[in-house]
């Protein structure tokens, strides 16, 4: 299983955006199998293309999270639990 | 010195009359109008924002408050407090850059438009440097500024950059100052809400050098980029020219190049070119007329505000500030006119 996350936002705009891609089957085992019970839990194949803001502000920055093709694009305020988890989890490794 | 405002704030007269009475004014009475106009939407934007703010409190203009933290490469803010107003500069260049910078946009905004501090009441203004690792960044969190340090292969930092640090806090200005919380951060009001801040970004940056708008560079972000990336990131002279930028500068500069649900960063380049063009027709400094008909508009926007409203906008700031049928107001016009609004 891959997941990859975009995230976009601040002064640079798409100019600065990060990008990160982690392997769970990579990962350590515990991590990995956090990572696989978030991913259980969010039920992507259910969740809306967007969990955006209505009124969102400059601090909002826009991610996009893809697991093995399926994508949700979200502002922070407006994601579930599990997903803002992962994406502490997921912005614990580089952007590249 | 803190002294206590009143929780509660009415308007016998609304905002529209007091525009209509202004434009049909002489000129002293047009200038007292405007004044309570300013402030009643002033007062207005600051009730909207009253939950970020510090209630009933209200500081001396030019009595700065400055913090600037080390959030040692981690995403906690913050982070550990390295230098205070009264402090002198440390070792840290970027920590002296935050303060230096958040100081003469302070002075700025106080000097040219009368304007305690980002909420108008005399806020701190705290800054947190070295913010997670090789962030490519910089932003206003609707409380504090945050500095990355840049990967160095992209960017190179961000607090070298006074427009970078203008920019950011002007969003802060934004938020304060448009009635109903600032302008929403999607489709044309969010582009405003950047072009807000890449104008008084470079009025800052163009006021701090003393430069005209013939000599200014009209550049954001002149120099945050690797040699091997680009020059800056936006052009406000010309937007999308990417050899005066960078390679992946796709910023329009005309409606005909609008772009449909395209990010706030790209779209911004049509009102920034109309503020260029407002400033060149207008001539001199840009902080003496162009910028005051620009900050004037804030307040009579709202938070859905349409490039077209803030083309009409910046027009009733200038028909206020120099009368109807103004050159000024003439120039405002024929600027939005050439990037294809209005």
């Amino acid at each position: 299983m891959r997941l990859s996350l975009h995230c976009v936002g601040g002064f640079t705009g798409p100019a600065g955006a990060e990008n990160r891609s982690v392997d769970v089957d990579s990962l350590a085992a515990n991590e990995g199998a956090h990572v696989r019970s978030l991913v259980q839990a969010l039920d992507l194949a259910q969740l809306p293309a967007t969990l955006l803001k209505a009124r969102p502000q400059p601090w909002d920055f826009t991610y996009t999270l893809t697991v093995d093709g399926r994508q949700v694009r979200f502002h922070l305020d407006a994601a579930p639990a599990p997903l803002r988890e992962l994406v502490e989890v997921l912005e614990r490794h580089p952007p590249g | 010195m803190h002294i206590h405002t009143p929780a509660c704030t009415c308007f016998i007269i609304p905002s529209s009359m007091l525009r209509k009475l202004a434009v049909q004014a002489d000129d002293a009475e047009r200038q007292r109008l405007l004044e309570q106009m300013e402030r009643s939407a002033f007062l207005r934007g600051q009730r909207a924002a009253s939950g970020l703010a510090a209630p009933g409190l209200q500081v001396a203009p030019g009595v700065k408050h400055r913090t600037v933290y080390d959030a040692h490469h981690g995403t906690r803010l913050p982070g550990k407090l390295v230098r205070t107003e009264t402090a002198a500069p440390v070792a840290d260049a970027a920590v002296n850059e935050a303060f230096d910078g958040a100081g003469t946009t302070y002075d700025f905004y106080l000097q040219v438009l009368h304007r305690n501090s980002i909420d108008g009441r005399g806020m701190g203004i705290d800054s947190s440097v070295h913010y997670s690792k090789s962030f490519n960044n910089a932003f206003w969190n609707g409380r504090q500024m945050v500095y990355g340090d840049g990967d160095g292969k992209l960017f190179t930092g961000f607090t070298r950059a006074l427009d970078v640090i203008a920019h950011e806090l002007t969003h802060g200005v934004t938020q304060y100052t448009v009635p109903g919380g600032g302008l929403v951060y999607d489709g044309q009001s969010g582009a405003l809400n950047e072009s807000v801040s890449d104008v008084f970004g470079s009025i800052v940056k163009q006021w701090h050098l003393k430069q005209t708008v013939k000599k200014a560079d009209w550049l954001i972000g002149a120099g945050i980029m690797t040699p091997a990336v680009g020059h800056a990131l936006r052009s406000m002279a010309d937007p999308g020219n990417t050899a005066l930028t960078w390679s992946g500068d796709d910023q329009p500069g005309t409606m005909q190049g609008y772009v449909d649900g395209g990010d706030v960063h790209t779209n911004s380049g049509i009102p920034n070119h109309a503020f260029y063009l407002a400033a060149m027709k207008l001539g001199g400094h840009s902080w003496d007329k162009a910028g005051p008909i620009w900050y004037q508009a804030l307040p009579l926007l709202h938070p859905d505000a349409t490039f077209a409203e803030a083309a009409q906008a910046t027009v009733k700031a200038a028909e206020l500030r120099h009368g109807v049928g103004s050159a000024e107001a003439a120039a405002v016009q024929g600027a939005w006119h050439e990037v294809g609004v209005g």
